[in-house]
C-alpha cells in the first residue's frame, strides 16, 4: 500500500520535473498536485492512527465548540469520511478483505481513545448512512478475537458506561434501532450481560418493550429476550435474586394492553420455565395462586394464540406432583369445569401431536384430582 | 401517539393472504393526507409469521432512498398490526396493466420505471442486501412520476457475522407467488448459492412484464418453469420480431379467443428498440456472472433516455388517472356490516367459562 502511494507521488515528482521547463502546462499540474493532497488520492492509504487523530480533532470540532455554518458543514463532512475509511479497515470493501494488520492497529488507537463513547453519546446527531457505518464498525470490533482473548469485550468491561448509553439510546427513536443493534451484539459475551443485569439497565426493558412505536418496542423484546435465554446460569443466578423485583414487573407484561408484548412475553414465560436451569425459579412461580389465576384467564383470553401460549404455562401448574394447598384448591374448585373447557380446548390442532398428548395428560390429571 | 382512529378508512386496496393482510386506502382526519395502510391481523398469524412481519419493518429501518418504500410508522392496537405507508396513487404497474394497459406498457414508460428501480436495486446491492421480490406488483408508482420498490418482506442481507458473504443460500419460502420471477440460481438451491445478481434476473422478467403486459413462466406448472428456467429458456420481449405471424389464429376467429387475437395484433403492430431487447436479454442471462450490476445497467444505452417518460408520466399513463381521495365513497354498507358481524363472532369466544377463584 505504501509503495503505491510512493509511486504515485514519484509520478508527480517526475512531472512536476518535466513540466518545469514547460511553463504553460504548469496551471494544470499544480491542480494535479492540489487534488493528490485531496482525499481522493489519499483515503484508502491513510493510516489508522490519521484517521483516530482527525476524527479526534473533528469530534471536538462538532460536539465541544460552538461552531455554526459552513465550519460545522466541513466537519461533518469530515465526520462521515473518517467513519467511510474506518469501515474499510474494518469490514473490508467489494475488493479487498480487510486486512488484520491495520484492524488490529486501528482497534487498538479506538481502546485508547475517547472516540467512542463521543460517538456514541451524539449518534443522534449523525446521518442516516453514518449511524449505520458506525453501527457496522462497532460490531466487528466488538467481535474481535485474538487466540482466546476478546480485546474488545474486555475494553467494555472496564467502560461500562458504553453499555448505559446504548441502552439509554432506546429512548430515542431516531437511534434505537442502532443501538439495539449494537447492544444485541454486546450481549452476546456473558461478561457484558452480567454488567447489564447488575445495573438498573434490565430493569428499563419492562418500559422498553411497551413502546407505542411497533419497530422499536419489538426490536427492545428482541433483546429482552436475548438477554433472558442467551447465558442460562447467569441468567437463572439474577432471576433467583431478583425473583420478587422481575416477576411483579413480568406480570404486568402478561396484562399488557398491547397485545404483542402479551403474545410474546407469555410465549417466552413458557419457555423460562420449562428450561432446566430454571427449575428453582420454575417451582416458586408455580407455587403462587396469582399466577395460575393470570393463566386461566389468558386460557380463556379472546385471542387463540394466547390461549395457546397460556396453555403452555398452565400445564406446568397441572403437572407439578408437589401443588401447593392454594394451587390444588383452584383446580379442585374448577375441577369439571376445566374438565369440560379442555376438552374443547382447540380441537382444530389434531396435526400437532404434542399438544393433543399434553391436553389428554392434562385432563386426566385434573379428573384425578383429590382434595 | 399515532392510532388507527385518527384515519378514515376508505376502501381496501390490496390484499395478502399470507399474514392475513389488507392494505387500506385511508385519509388522516386532521391533515387530509392520504395514506395506504397495511393492517394485519396478528392472532391469525403463527409466532414465525410474527417474527417474519417485525423483520421485515426493522430490514426497512436499514434503508433510506427516494425510490425504495419505508413505512412512516408502525403501531399495534387490538391483534392488529398497522403499518402506515405513503399512498402511491396510480398503484402498483401490475394494477396499471389490469385497468388499462392489459398487453403491455409504452416503451419510454418503462424506460423511466425502470431506472427508477434500477436506482432503488443499485442502494439495496450496495448496503448487502438482495431484494428478492422484483416483480411488477412490487412497482408502486404515484403522480409526478414517482417510483418507488415495495415488499422489502423477502429481502435478505449478505452480511454475516464478520463480513460479507460473497453467496447466500436461504430460500424465500413465504411467498410462492414470486416463484416465475425468482432467478434459475435461486430455485435450484445448490451449493454454489446465489448473490445480488439474481435480483438482475427477477428485474429481466420483470422487464418483459412490463411490456408484454404479462409475466414469463405464469402460466406454466412450477415444475416446468424450474426446467425451462435451467435449461437455459430465455423469455423475451413480444413483438413483431420476435414472435412470428400466426394466420390461422386471425382466421378462426370466435369469441373466447378474442383476447389472444388481440394480443396478437397489438404484438404484430409493435417494434420495441434494439436496446430495449439487449437489456432484457442480458438481464436474463443464465450464467449471473454474465448479467450486467446494477451500477452497469444505469449505463445502459435503453436507459439514458428517461426524461421523456418522466415529463409525460401521467399522459403516458391516459386514460389513468391518480386516485384521489375525493372521488372515492366511504366504505359501502355491507362492508361495514361484515366488519360488525365478525367482530361479534369474536367476543361469542368461550365466554361460556368463568373460573371461580
Amino acid at each position: 500500500m505504501d509503495s503505491k502511494t510512493g509511486d504515485l507521488s514519484n509520478n508527480l515528482e517526475q512531472q512536476r520535473s518535466r513540466t518545469l521547463s514547460v511553463p504553460v502546462r504548469n496551471f494544470s499540474t499544480r491542480l494535479l498536485l492540489r487534488l493528490s493532497k485531496m482525499s481522493i488520492f489519499k483515503k484508502a492509504h491513510k493510516s489508522p492512527a490519521d484517521i483516530v487523530k482527525s476524527l479526534k480533532s473533528v469530534l471536538h470540532v462538532l460536539f465541544e465548540q460552538q461552531t455554526s455554518g459552513r465550519k460545522m458543514d466541513k466537519a461533518f463532512e469530515d465526520l462521515m469520511k473518517n467513519l467511510a475509511s474506518m469501515k474499510s479497515i474494518m469490514c473490508g470493501t467489494d475488493q479487498h478483505e480487510p486486512q488484520s494488520e491495520l484492524v488490529a492497529q486501528l482497534s487498538q488507537e479506538l481502546y485508547k481513545s475517547e472516540i467512542i463513547d463521543i460517538i456514541l453519546k451524539n449518534l443522534s446527531r449523525i446521518d442516516f448512512e453514518g449511524k449505520k457505518d458506525f453501527t457496522q464498525i462497532f460490531n466487528t470490533l466488538a467481535r474481535r478475537q485474538i487466540g482466546s482473548r476478546q480485546p474488545t469485550v474486555e475494553f467494555l468491561c472496564k467502560k461500562k458506561n458504553i453499555l448505559d448509553i446504548l441502552v439509554e439510546g432506546y429512548n430515542d427513536p431516531d437511534i434505537a434501532l442502532n443501538c439495539g443493534i449494537m447492544l444485541r451484539e454486546c450481549i452476546r459475551y456473558e461478561s457484558l450481560a452480567k454488567i447489564v443485569f447488575e445495573s438498573e439497565n434490565f430493569f428499563k426493558f419492562f418500559e422498553y418493550v411497551e413502546m407505542s412505536t411497533f419497530d422499536i418496542a419489538s426490536d427492545a423484546f428482541a433483546t429482552f429476550k436475548d438477554l433472558l435465554t442467551r447465558h442460562k446460569v447467569s441468567c437463572s443466578e439474577f432471576l433467583i435474586k431478583n425473583y420478587d423485583r422481575v416477576f411483579p414487573a413480568y406480570t404486568r407484561l402478561l396484562e399488557s394492553e398491547n397485545y404483542v408484548t402479551r403474545r410474546q412475553s407469555l410465549k417466552l414465560l413458557g419457555e423460562l420455565l420449562l428450561d432446566r436451569h430454571n427449575y428453582t425459579i420454575m417451582t416458586r412461580y408455580i407455587s403462587k395462586p396469582e399466577n395460575l389465576k393470570i393463566m386461566m384467564n389468558n386460557l380463556r383470553d379472546q385471542s387463540r394464540n394466547i390461549q395457546f401460549e397460556a396453555f403452555h404455562v398452565f400445564k406446568v401448574f397441572v403437572a407439578n406432583p408437589n401443588k401447593t394447598k392454594p394451587i390444588l384448591d383452584i383446580l379442585l374448585k374448577n375441577q369439571q369445569k376445566l374438565v369440560d373447557f379442555l376438552s374443547n380446548f382447540h380441537n382444530d390442532r389434531s396435526d400437532d401431536e404434542q399438544f393433543n398428548e399434553e391436553k389428554a395428560y392434562l385432563i386426566k390429571q385434573i379428573k384425578e384430582l383429590r382434595g | 401517539m399515532a392510532s388507527c382512529k385518527d384515519y378514515d378508512f376508505i376502501r381496501i386496496v390490496g390484499t395478502s393472504s399470507f399474514s392475513s393482510t389488507a392494505i387500506h386506502f385511508t385519509k388522516h382526519r386532521r391533515s387530509s393526507v392520504t395514506k395506504a395502510i397495511r393492517v394485519s391481523d396478528l392472532d391469525a398469524c403463527s409466532s414465525e409469521c410474527v417474527q417474519f412481519l417485525q423483520r421485515e419493518l426493522w430490514v426497512c429501518r436499514a434503508l433510506c432512498h427516494p425510490n425504495v418504500l419505508v413505512h412512516d410508522i408502525a403501531f399495534v392496537e387490538e391483534e392488529k398490526l398497522y403499518v402506515i405507508n405513503e399512498f402511491m396513487n396510480y398503484g402498483a404497474c401490475s394494477d396499471v396493466m389490469e385497468s388499462h394497459f392489459k398487453f403491455g406498457l409504452p416503451e419510454v414508460l418503462i424506460a423511466y420505471i425502470l431506472s427508477e428501480v434500477i436506482h432503488a436495486l443499485e442502494y439495496i446491492h450496495k448496503l448487502g442486501y438482495i431484494h428478492r421480490g422484483v416483480k411488477a406488483r412490487h412497482i408502486l408508482l404515484s403522480s409526478n412520476g414517482r417510483v418507488k420498490l415495495s415488499s422489502n418482506r423477502s429481502m435478505i442481507s449478505m452480511l454475516n457475522e464478520k463480513q460479507r458473504r460473497k453467496n447466500v443460500h436461504d430460500f424465500p419460502k413465504h411467498d410462492i407467488y414470486l416463484l416465475p420471477w425468482l432467478s434459475p440460481e435461486i430455485l435450484q438451491q445448490n451449493i454454489k448459492g446465489y448473490d445480488t445478481q439474481s435480483d438482475i434476473y427477477s428485474l429481466g422478467i420483470t422487464t418483459c412484464e412490463l411490456a408484454n403486459g404479462h409475466a414469463p413462466f405464469t402460466d406454466m406448472p412450477n415444475a416446468r418453469m424450474l426446467l425451462e428456467k435451467l435449461n437455459g429458456t430465455k423469455p423475451c420481449l413480444l413483438d413483431q420480431t420476435t414472435v412470428p405471424p400466426e394466420p390461422e389464429l386471425i382466421e378462426t376467429h370466435d369469441g373466447q379467443n378474442s383476447e389472444a387475437i388481440q394480443q396478437h395484433q397489438i404484438t404484430m403492430s409493435r417494434t420495441f428498440s434494439e436496446d430495449f431487447h439487449q437489456l432484457a436479454s442480458s438481464c436474463l442471462n443464465v450464467d449471473p456472472s454474465s448479467r450486467p450490476t446494477a451500477t452497469q445497467l444505469l449505463n445502459h444505452p435503453f436507459l439514458q433516455h428517461t426524461a421523456s417518460g418522466k415529463e409525460n408520466f401521467a399522459t403516458l399513463l391516459l386514460p389513468l388517472t391518480p386516485v384521489l381521495p375525493e372521488t372515492q365513497k366511504l366504505s359501502s354498507p355491507v362492508d361495514r356490516m361484515v366488519a360488525e358481524a365478525s367482530g361479534k363472532l369474536q367476543s361469542l369466544n368461550l365466554s361460556q367459562y368463568h373460573w371461580e377463584f
